[in-house]
């Protein structure tokens, strides 16, 4: 799993907020994207998952040894390939019920088409087993009612995507909105997963603590540009990453 | 080369009333963003008001203008004021806004075919005479309701991009929280700008009225084609809807002096619906 | 009597047209302002087929669907990737090109002549209007039966989705324009087929039937009884047609001179109906947040309760004006529980939207977008 960007830009006046040579991820499990506010990086993401049109570049995403161009792809044939990403806005189904949103991320269209229009959904033992462990691991006041409070929305928009079952997953932000046990549960989730060799994740996050316990590998964007990157540590006593983001 | 003189005067004499609609119905969908389908109703008024004044009160046409507009204006008010500000504060969205508009527009429209009845009112014209201008003839009536909403529309024009007021209008319809944080009164800007819409709506209405006839379906037999003209103007540009509104009655002028006068209608409607597709999910 | 049964089918054909339009807006969120355009297509292609071309029934009301299945893809392929106002001025254009082209289009149409006689497809004397009427409920039960199920089945659940948040359903890998499609035409076939349907009991078209107020009428039945729920467009057509084309004009003691104000005194009732459903309970009358299988078994109850609020909200309305200012607001999609009554209180409700206590309540705020 390797998705690759080059040349990306974007601009939106005569300035460019995004601007990079070349920046690949997927090699490392779970790695981290960090950077000032204004940096570019949720519209890096954007780019990425075909949210966003870039104005110039390519993004080439690599599964089972063959390469896709993103590039002419819509957003959801980009999903299909196994590149999902969680919504730094809480963004969700507001008439579906947690447990409906879950099963309706899960089902596979071809059990949507019209012939499944005047069947009740028949159910599927294996899904509504993933489904409750799921629901079971967090403390959502009802699974059965609607998402309620921001966060058990946010959770649920996490957990909308580990259930289509990614192969590289981009989180915006995961820990905004959230409480810290509930970031570490899902943390400890993802990460269990990339153990086992499901999906390899690039997380988006200002909440550094985050970035440093769980990310194996960093990516430092600033003012559209990918000025560095590395291990954990590397990035944390680097010059440039002080000067420009951590303020020292 | 007389086709092309004869449709472009046809044109901009005949989209006069257009031209008003559009600009009023621009500045509403600028400021609130929705369609707001009674504003049609709002010409409808303009030309009873109007008519009241004239057949009714046997005041001269040029005269009765000026209280016709300004009851326009003041029944635009009161839409905004009690009904669609509160459901605006309710939380209404936008495309409910527009069904909402459209059965306040049912309320007004039949409301007034009850009180009035359905029958046409034609008003009393004002003495007229003909101008030959290059070769085209103009009524008279038809150049002062030109050089009418040549004033207004320059009026209007210069309050949006030059003036204090227009410039919180603008800031309000771009972003209504920032808006608010610098001072801006939104309650007060809004009412001021649905007064100036609704009387141009009135206007719209008045020289539709004159030049053809008054009955209660004239506001919404003009508002599609208002509404056409506005988002493919460009939402909140008065420039946009001017010029449109011009193409828009010189192409229907042309397509009429060529073929049947529906045909025009229908080229327009399908150039609209094919623009709509060329410009994809920014209809703003 | 016979004329009972043509406004009991007229009254059929109408719930039909709002069920269509219940999957197209309620479920889907596409605001079709076009719905007399694909029923009027449909109606005069059958009249064209069985009038210019002598078809059969049969073969004319394939055709006629034929017709409309072609024109609803070209406009869903044009339109659907806009916002919904860009939908609704750009459906709301398609039928006015059709009501124009079909005066214009004489050859075909015999213009404001008027095209007839359309035949039933079989005739039993004086049984044929009263086998028809039975027919077109076959039909629109089938449709109703079929929307209850949809609701109840995963593509009810996509297309829900899909309303709520395409960009969102796309992410997770929907073919969000696909879907709409798809979902458009069926039901544009559906507006069609009911319009080749409603052929035979005109029996002679005119263009004075293809007019924006049979759209209006559908969409006011639809927002008023319930557009996201399932029974909501029966019970709002049972509500505007049913009282005041039915009800009213059969049995209404209204004099002669009276009875000419009918009509323009129903559709401002309409808009009177409109305006207070969508300012003091926009979701209509039935609420969603219900389980359809919970209302099912009061439906009479249902339809009760449903003329009651009317009632009120018709003699609310006219003080809006005073009451509005100042209320709290509940805001338009949010969803009551399912311990709610059908009966909901047209008053607003502070509070149904107040954050429960639950375990994961936010404990800092989501950063908000910024393009960055």
């Amino acid at each position: 799993m390797k998705l690759t960007a080059s040349g990306l830009s974007k601009s939106y006046t005569a300035h460019p907020v995004l601007n990079i040579q070349e920046i690949m991820f997927g090699g490392h499990g779970i790695e981290g994207l960090i950077g000032p506010n204004g940096a570019g990086k949720s519209t890096l993401l954007g780019c990425l998952t075909r949210r966003i049109p870039p104005t110039t570049g390519s993004v080439t995403f690599e599964r089972d040894g063959q390469d896709h161009d993103l590039i002419s792809l819509s957003s959801h044939q980009v999903a299909q390939l196994g590149l999902v990403k969680t919504n730094q806005r809480i963004q969700g189904f507001e008439s579906l019920t947690i447990r409906d949103q879950l099963r309706m991320a899960a089902t596979p269209p071809q059990r949507e088409g019209w012939r499944f229009s005047w069947k009740p959904d028949p159910g599927d033992p294996e899904l509504e087993a993933t489904i409750d462990g799921l629901l079971d691991r967090f403390p959502f006041s009802n699974p059965d009612g609607f998402a309620k409070s921001g966060g058990e929305k946010k959770l649920v928009d996490i957990l909308r995507c580990l259930i289509v079952k990614p192969k590289m997953l981009l989180m915006d932000e995961p820990a905004a909105g959230l409480p810290d046990e509930i970031t570490q549960e899902v943390m400890g989730l993802v990460r269990s997963m990339v153990e086992e060799g499901e999906l390899v994740v690039l997380i988006i996050e200002h909440d550094l603590e985050l970035i440093w316990n769980n990310c194996d590998y960093v990516h430092f964007l600033s003012e559209g540009e990918l000025l560095f990157q590395g291990d954990p540590d590397e990035v944390k006593n680097n010059r440039v990453v002080a000067e420009k983001y951590m303020g020292v | 080369m007389s086709f092309a003189v004869d449709s472009l005067f046809i044109g901009i004499l005949q989209a006069s009333p257009l031209i008003l609609a559009a600009i009023g119905f621009t500045l509403i969908y600028y400021l609130n963003g929705f369609i707001n389908f009674a504003y049609g109703e709002g010409i409808t008024f303009g030309a009873y008001f109007a008519s009241l004044f004239n057949v009714a009160f046997g005041l001269s046409f040029y005269i009765s203008i000026v209280p016709a507009a300004i009851l326009s204006g003041l029944l635009s008010v009161a839409t905004y004021l009690f009904v669609f500000r509160p459901a605006m504060q309710r939380g209404i969205k936008p495309s409910e806004l527009i069904i909402l508009s459209v059965g306040l527009s049912f309320v007004l429209r039949y409301g007034l075919i009850l009180l009035v009845g359905a029958e046409n009112v034609y008003m009393d014209e004002p003495p007229i005479e003909f101008f030959n201008l290059i070769g085209v003839g103009a009524t008279s009536l038809q150049l002062i309701a030109l050089i009418l909403v040549a004033a207004f529309a320059f009026n209007l024009y210069w309050i949006i991009y030059h003036t204090g007021f227009g410039e919180k209008v603008r800031g309000l319809a771009d972003n209504p929280e920032l808006a608010r944080v610098c001072g801006i009164n939104p309650h007060e800007v809004s009412v001021k700008v649905w007064f100036v819409a609704g009387a141009a709506a009135g206007l719209a209405g008045i020289f539709q009225g004159v030049f053809a006839l008054v009955n209660p379906l004239m506001g919404w037999n003009l508002i599609l084609i208002t509404v056409m003209v506005s988002i493919i103007g460009g939402v909140g540009s008065v420039r946009g809807a001017l010029i449109a509104a011009v193409v828009a009655g010189v192409l229907t002028a042309a397509i009429t002096l060529l073929t049947k006068p529906l045909y025009a209608e229908v080229a327009l409607l399908a150039a609209f619906i094919l623009i709509l597709w060329r410009r994809g999910a920014r209809v703003v | 009597m016979a004329y009972l049964v043509f406004s009991l089918s007229l009254l059929l054909i109408y719930v039909g047209l709002a069920l269509a339009l219940h999957i197209q807006f309620g479920l889907l969120g596409i605001p079709n302002f076009g719905v007399v355009g694909f029923w009027g297509l449909g109606m005069y292609a059958m009249g064209v087929f069985q009038v210019q071309l002598d078809l059969s029934f049969v073969d004319a009301i394939v055709l006629s669907v034929a017709c409309v299945a072609a024109a609803s893809w070209v406009i869903g392929r044009l339109v659907l990737r806009l916002d919904a106002q860009g939908i609704l001025c750009a459906t709301i254009a398609f039928s006015a090109i059709v009501a124009l082209l079909i005066v214009t289009e004489k050859w075909m149409t015999m213009g404001v002549v008027g095209l007839g006689t359309i035949k039933y497809p079989v005739r039993i004397g004086g049984a044929t209007e009263y086998l028809y009427f039975f027919f077109l409920i076959a039909v629109v039960a089938a449709l109703q039966l079929f929307t209850l199920r949809l609701h109840k089945s995963t593509t009810g659940r996509l297309l829900l989705a899909i309303r709520d948040n395409e960009e969102v359903a796309a992410s997770l890998g929907k073919d969000t324009y696909a879907v709409k499609t798809f979902w458009f035409v069926i039901t544009c076939i559906a507006m069609g087929l009911l319009g080749a349907l409603s052929a035979p009991l005109n029996q002679f078209l005119t263009p004075n039937m293809i007019v924006p107020s049979v759209t209006f009428a559908v969409w006011i039945a639809l927002v008023l009884g319930g557009k996201e729920h399932s029974l909501g467009a029966v019970v709002g057509v049972f509500i505007t047609f049913g009282i005041f084309d039915i009800l009213i004009e059969t049995y209404a003691p209204v004099t002669p001179e009276l009875a000419v104000y009918v009509p323009n005194f129903k559709l401002f009732v309409y808009g009177l109906l409109l305006v207070g459903v969508l300012m003091f309970k926009p979701v209509g009358l039935l609420d969603p947040g219900l389980p359809p299988e919970a209302v099912i078994g009061k439906g009479i109850e249902g339809v009760r309760t449903g003329v009651a609020l009317g009632r009120r909200l018709v003699a609310s309305s006219v003080s809006t004006a005073k009451t509005t200012s100042g209320t709290t607001g509940k805001t338009g999609s949010s969803s009551s529980g399912p311990d709610e009554s059908p009966a909901v209180t047209a008053t607003a409700e502070p509070g149904a939207s107040a954050p429960e206590a639950d375990g994961i309540s936010q404990a800092k705020d989501p950063t908000p977008e910024k393009p960055s």
